[in-house]
């Protein structure tokens, strides 16, 4: 601990940093190689501490960054590798951001560490969980605290493994394997655009150091037309919406945006803690960390911050839509994230940073407290997850209804909680940030959020209503029980925290004590979009606007809109589930069973990728083998020469016919002839 | 002493190897053909021979004992041949050991 | 000793030859696979020497050079050397050959002394084939390396061995035939050029050649390279010979021998014939690309998990040629990385699949499935592969592809972006096949009755995959002091290129470059104002001390570019 003591904490933290990946990843170690001999008790103690362990670093330094003389620590590791001229170093950074960031991944992964040792408790495969779980964490600190773009991916792909291997934790099933493996595989799809994100801003600036890359964002002109390199030709800012956009998609596969969402409803195959940490809290949100990391590049590019806006609007509509009719409690859950997390790209791509992170913070939350009660329900209901099995919860799982309620609460953006400051301030800056280039995008991201908001209230209320409220209309025989203080405590633990994290919110003087804590690290961002918008000013004509308002009184009529919205959600909800309109529903169902089906099998998306790109790629790949590979070059061209060589080969061996005393006569008779037309 | 012409070793050569030739084309037995080649090489044998003493040099006797030296290993090697052809086939007849074809 | 200690190269590349003769000699069974094991760890271990020896620093394009008269009269000279690539690729090669031995023991399960002779003779082969600086002495290793090849095959191979033996020697044997007109004719201009005629390869590289003639030349030598790698189209021998060859001759083909293709077109068809390389790049560009997708694709037709291990390596070495052809540092470093990563990797699956194969006596992917079940280790240890082979962060895989891509997409190809791009999707493509035979193989329930009492890997067998497993992670974790080896003799090569052609070669210069002024980092500020900054990327970053700041003892330094090395 010699490192606490140090005069300078930063000195100090230099060399930590590093121990916020490697405790996690001992721990993974030790779980996944010996597990299976040290015992139910050894391996929690491992897991649990390996991640408090890293949780106490990372609040030492969220401490300093926050409070100390330094807003940014980096170790430097060693020098992985070099890409050409441009070095490569696995270098861990942290600043207000990522700090932020950690302590989440760090304090929900503990959280929900201790959940899942009761949780798990009846699984023989328990230590590999945990090795699994361990990995995650690991792999989700390096990508937080990755100094360039590179370790980012490392640990981008290491999440994406430990969410393949535990999507497919209960490998046994067909079904959760292909989970895993169609996770996996999509998002191998965005890491594709992340790597040529990657190679684009190599060959455009020469370095993947975030800190160089912002301190070259300072200077730069998009209308420049570049002469060197393999961009020449193009203008810069052309080249930096390609490396912007090619990055985004990255983000698309990772936080599960249009069009690459499909993996994680079916993700929700693997244990529910899995779901509530990775597929809800952390994992999910690193493509709008990303794009946060990368805000003064986005910054520089109009276009690639309305497509993240506009993609992120639409994925939360769409999502919220699909929510509507599902009955798993899970995939309600999952299409929730899906829609919140576009409420995140949403503010990245309007600019507003910091409220896309609070929300993500809050987010982690409630929505990490709302997964662990659908496990808790689960684990009282034998693994069921059909919601219209369940109803009257309340009354048999008191603190499970309690927590799901505060969350959901929150999720919905009713007042006094997180979620109602952290959506707004999304939605404010989602209409308040002007934008030069595209007019309609404020509008439109402003009209689909204030939807998808009402459409949130609507779908979570009515899981809440047909779990925890009316009457049980199956499994009636079951009695459901609580579960123990391992899996209650982290429960309160969250709901705790989804309420507490409001103070961070609150509209108070020059805005919410959130948005200055981070201005630091977005300032570089701000600083370019108000670059940016002054030079579209000057070439539209047009004055420089404002910059947008946020003090309490310029929030008021937004948050009443927004409470409003809320309300009518929860006012639908409780009309159709549990007030006079219960039987409303099932006429939709019937009155209209094509848009019921829509709805209830999520659009056919799936079965359109199905249609359109796999079974054209295997169909494809069949073909190609069969008639290309196997006919038309090794039977026709390869063995079609040796045969061609076989039947020149037949017409000459007739001369062969083993008789040698024919081949005599043949010489015989040839050397008389050879005589006689020499000598005669 | 009165020396027989070089035309008339020469034309016993010629009509030696003819016969021995004749042996090997068209009798089947593989001793009789091998007996055929062994007039032609002694054919040679005696032209070389001849032209020797006509020409007075000695490469000539030389080259016939390389022939007879030949004529020996082939009669060993041959004839070794033969004795594993009769018992493994039963035959001396060359037109049912004609394996070494297609 | 001294003599020996001074022809170290020629030690190592032909001690496994001597061993062939007295393992011959040896009575069958214990004795002569001990000799043969313990031979060629004792290879391996001098050819640690030759790191020793090596010095990665020195400018002389090849080191260890041996240079001594052997037919002198027709210009053939005994004349060896290695720069770092051929050192690493001695090095991945006498590093499998123990591994091939010993595993060996019980996945060939007759003749096994002559198996051994066979891999020595190989091993000297490859070796030589590395080292040769004399174009007949490097034809000679070349032809060599068919012959007990062909005898893997042929003799230990499954039902239907002889045919892939035969079109495994055949195909590569008409490639060769062409490079050996190709060299002779070389030969002769060599002498129309110069005093006299050598087969030298300072000679061949000293040649001034027509353009024309140059496009003739070159597609000999590189039709017998394309063979090796293979590259499509040339590549339908490769399943044939993977599905048949026992699993050791698997490893060896996979780890060494297609590497030799792509060593060539290094050594040989690039610096032979840079005019003729340029004018046919887009098309070796595009072939190596298609090569990828259609590989890729080609696999997520198979049945037969060799059969779709083979065709990924027509992917993974598509790869290798594409990296090269970038002929930008990045570019080539990646793709002789890549050469060692699909040795260890592929090699090691290989390996496994020899194991399963003891066990259960089947290729068909729909025997399996189930297995983690049963066999938990054995599935850890080829997911560990799997990932290295899909080019996971970490392991081994990722690097070399890593750079591959980057350096192409940064190169000066013509449309090297689209290339790049395009080459990426198997990126994906390889994550789709290489997972779906992993649940194919290991995942879901237990359909075969007789998969429920598989054994678990052995002691013996931990022992032969674990030094793979280890170097995975050890070559993707760290891969300076492997890359460090290589680096400067690449940086050379790809001058050489460039130098030919500035517009086509070289490294990149970014289109809106790190200049000092822009790198100035921010000051960066806490609340209370504290300016400690990361100074020098290079160093360890230091914090500085306010007060010193204030006091003005310390400025806070620009960021310069860090120097690579």
């Amino acid at each position: 601990m010699e490192w606490l003591s140090a005069m300078n904490p930063a000195e100090g933290l230099q060399d930590a940093l590093r121990w916020i990946v490697l405790f996690p990843l001992f721990g993974a170690a030790v779980n996944g190689l010996l597990g299976k001999r040290l015992g139910r008790a050894n391996v929690h103690l491992v897991a649990c501490g390996a991640v408090f362990a890293s949780f106490v670093i990372s609040a030492i330094a969220l401490y300093t960054v926050s409070f100390g003389d330094v807003s940014r620590i980096t170790d430097q590791w060693w020098r992985w590798f070099s890409i050409g001229n441009v070095p490569v170093e696995m270098s861990l950074t942290i600043d207000r951001l990522s700090a932020v960031m950690m302590c989440v991944v760090t304090g929900v992964g503990f959280l929900i560490h201790i959940f899942s040792t009761e949780y798990m408790s009846h699984d023989e495969g328990y230590w590999r969980y945990f090795a699994y779980l361990n990995l995650f964490v690991a792999a989700m600190s390096l990508l937080v605290l990755g100094s360039n773009l590179l370790v980012m991916f490392v640990g981008w792909e290491g999440v994406g493994l430990a969410s393949y291997l535990l999507i497919g934790f209960w490998y046994t099933d067909d079904a959760k394997a292909f989970a895993g493996r169609k996770a996996f595989v999509v998002n191998r799809v965005g890491d594709f655009g992340f790597l040529l994100g990657i190679f684009t801003l190599v060959g455009l600036f020469g370095t993947i150091e975030f800190e160089q890359l912002k301190a070259l964002s300072a200077s730069i002109t998009p209308d420049t037309v570049l002469e060197a390199g393999i961009f020449s030709g193009w203008t810069l800012g052309a080249a930096i919406t390609m490396a912007c956009l090619f990055l985004f998609l990255g983000a698309t596969g990772k936080s599960a945006q249009l069009p690459l969402y499909v993996w994680l409803p079916d993700a929700m195959a693997g244990p529910t803690p899995v779901s509530a940490l990775i597929h809800a809290a952390t994992m999910v949100t690193a493509g709008v960390y990303m794009v946060a990391r990368l805000s003064f590049l986005y910054a520089w590019s109009p276009t690639a911050m309305a497509t993240v806006a506009v993609v992120g609007a639409l994925t939360a509509i769409f999502a919220a839509l699909m929510a509507y009719a599902q009955n798993d409690i899970k995939k309600v859950l999952a299409y929730s994230t899906v829609s919140q997390l576009g409420f995140m790209f949403i503010g990245v791509g309007v600019g507003a940073w910091w409220a896309a992170i609070y929300h993500l913070v809050t987010h982690a939350f409630f929505k990490a407290c709302l997964f662990l009660g659908s496990g808790s329900v689960m684990h009282a209901m034998r693994d069921e997850t059909d919601i219209r099995l369940f109803g009257g919860l309340r009354k048999e799982m008191w603190h499970t209804w309690a927590t799901f309620g505060i969350s959901t609460i929150a999720i919905t953006g009713v007042l006094p909680l997180s979620g109602f400051f952290s959506k707004d301030a999304i939605l404010h800056g989602a209409h308040a940030n002007p934008n030069l280039f595209f007019p309609w995008v404020p509008t439109f991201t402003y009209a689909i959020g204030l939807v998808a908001a009402l459409s949130t209230s609507f779908y979570m209320w009515r899981m809440f209503n047909l779990t925890f409220h009316g009457e049980r209309r199956g499994m009636l025989e079951h009695r459901a029980h609580e579960g123990g203080n391992a899996m209650v405590g982290p429960l309160w633990v969250l709901a705790g925290l989804a309420v507490g994290s409001l103070v961070w919110g609150l509209p108070l003087s020059g805005g919410a004590r959130f948005e200055n804590f981070l201005k630091p690290v977005f300032r570089a961002a701000d600083e370019n979009i108000a670059r940016m918008t002054a030079l579209g000013a000057q070439k539209l004509g047009v004055p420089v606007p404002p910059p947008p308002a946020h003090d309490f009184a310029a929030m008021l009529p937004g948050y009443l809109i927004a409470l409003v919205v809320a309300l009518i959600g929860f006012g639908i909800a409780w009309y159709l589930y549990l007030g006079p309109g219960k039987d409303i529903p099932a006429k939709i169902a019937q009155g209209a069973p094509a848009l019921y089906r829509a709805f209830a099998n999520k659009f056919y998306v799936d079965e359109f990728y199905q249609a359109v790109i796999v079974a054209p790629l295997s169909a494809t790949a069949r073909f190609l083998w069969r008639v290309v590979d196997a006919f038309a070059i090794d039977k026709l061209v390869v063995n079609g020469s040796a045969v061609l060589t076989g039947w020149i080969a037949q017409l000459f061996r007739y001369f062969q016919d083993g008789n040698v005393q024919r081949y005599a006569v043949v010489m015989a008779v040839s050397a008389v002839v050879i005589l006689w037309i020499f000598l005669g | 002493m009165g020396s027989v012409p070089l035309a008339h070793y020469l034309a016993l050569g010629s009509a030696l190897f003819a016969v021995g030739f004749a042996a090997l084309l068209v009798r089947r037995n593989a001793l009789v053909v091998f007996m055929g080649v062994e007039l032609m090489l002694n054919a040679a044998n005696m032209t070389f021979l001849a032209f020797s003493r006509a020409h007075q040099t000695m490469s000539g006797q030389a080259a016939a004992f390389f022939v007879i030296a030949v004529a020996a290993a082939e009669a060993a090697v041959g004839l070794a041949i033969m004795i594993a052809l009769v018992r493994n086939r039963n035959t001396l007849n060359v037109d049912e050991v004609d394996t070494l074809k297609y | 000793m001294g003599a020996a200690f001074q022809n170290l190269l020629s030690v190592v590349t032909f001690l496994p030859l001597v061993a062939a003769f007295v393992v011959l000699l040896a009575p069958e069974g214990r004795v002569s696979r001990g000799i043969a094991f313990w031979t060629s760890v004792a290879v391996f271990l001098l050819s640690l020497g030759l790191l020793w020896q090596f010095d990665p620093s020195s400018n002389a394009q090849f080191q260890l050079e041996v240079n001594v008269p052997w037919f002198e009269s027709a210009g053939i000279g005994y004349h060896i050397g290695i720069d770092g690539v051929s050192l690493l690729l001695i090095l991945l090669t006498t590093f499998l050959m123990p591994i091939v031995i010993a595993s060996a023991t019980t996945t060939i399960e007759h003749r096994q002394k002559e198996f051994a002779v066979a891999a020595l003779v190989l091993e000297t082969a490859m070796l030589g084939a590395f080292i040769a600086l004399d174009m007949v002495l490097f034809y000679v290793f070349w032809e060599l390396m068919l012959v007990p090849m062909f005898l893997i095959i042929g003799v230990w191979g499954s039902e239907n061995r002889v045919y892939a033996a035969v079109k495994f020697f055949l195909y590569t044997m008409v490639g060769s035939l062409l490079m050996l007109v190709a060299i002779l004719y070389m030969y002769w201009l060599t002498g129309e050029q110069g005093e006299a005629r050598s087969f030298d390869y300072y000679a061949f590289l000293a040649l001034e050649i027509a353009p024309q003639v140059q496009a003739w030349l070159f597609a000999g030598f590189a039709l017998a390279f394309a063979v090796k790698v293979p590259m499509f189209p040339l590549h339908t021998w490769l399943p044939d010979a993977h599905v048949q060859a026992p699993a050791p001759g698997s490893v060896i083909l996979a780890g060494v021998l297609l590497k030799m293709g792509t060593y060539g077109f290094y050594r040989f068809a690039f610096p032979f014939f840079p005019e003729a390389t340029f004018e046919y790049r887009t098309l070796l560009v595009a072939l190596s690309v298609i090569g990828i997708v259609y590989g890729s694709l080609m696999c997520l037709a198979q049945r037969d998990m060799k059969k779709l291990i083979a065709y990924s390596s027509v992917a993974h070495l598509g790869f290798v040629m594409l990296g090269l052809l970038a002929f930008t540092t990045a570019g080539v470093t990646g793709a002789v990385y890549q050469m060692l990563n699909h040795g260890v990797a592929t090699g090691a699956l290989f390996l496994l699949v020899g194991m399963l194969y003891e066990r259960r006596h089947s290729r068909e992917i729909a025997d399996y499935g189930g297995l983690a079940k049963v066999v938990p280790a054995f599935a850890a240890i080829w997911l560990v592969v799997t990932l290295a082979s899909i080019g996971l962060p970490g392991t081994n895989g990722f690097v070399g592809e890593f750079l591959i891509l980057s350096g192409s997409f940064v190169s000066k190809i013509p449309g090297g972006k689209v290339w790049a791009g395009a080459a990426a999707t198997g990126v994906i493509l390889g994550a789709v096949y290489m997972l779906w035979l992993y649940q194919r193989m290991w995942q879901g329930k237990v359909v075969h009755e007789e998969n429920r009492s598989l054994r678990d890997l052995t002691f013996r067998e931990w022992g032969i995959v674990g030094p793979l497993v280890a170097l995975i992670f050890v070559m993707g974790l760290f891969p300076s002091p492997f890359l460090g080896i290589a680096r400067p003799s690449i940086e050379r090569w790809v001058a050489q290129l460039e130098k030919a052609n500035p517009a086509l070669a070289g490294d990149p210069v970014p289109s809106n470059p790190v200049g000092e002024r822009a790198l100035r980092v921010e000051a960066v500020t806490g609340p209370r104002g504290a300016v400690p900054a990361v100074a020098d990327p290079d160093s360890k970053p230091r914090a500085i001390d306010p007060q010193q700041l204030q006091q003005g003892k310390v400025r806070i330094t620009d960021v310069v570019r860090p120097q690579v090395r």
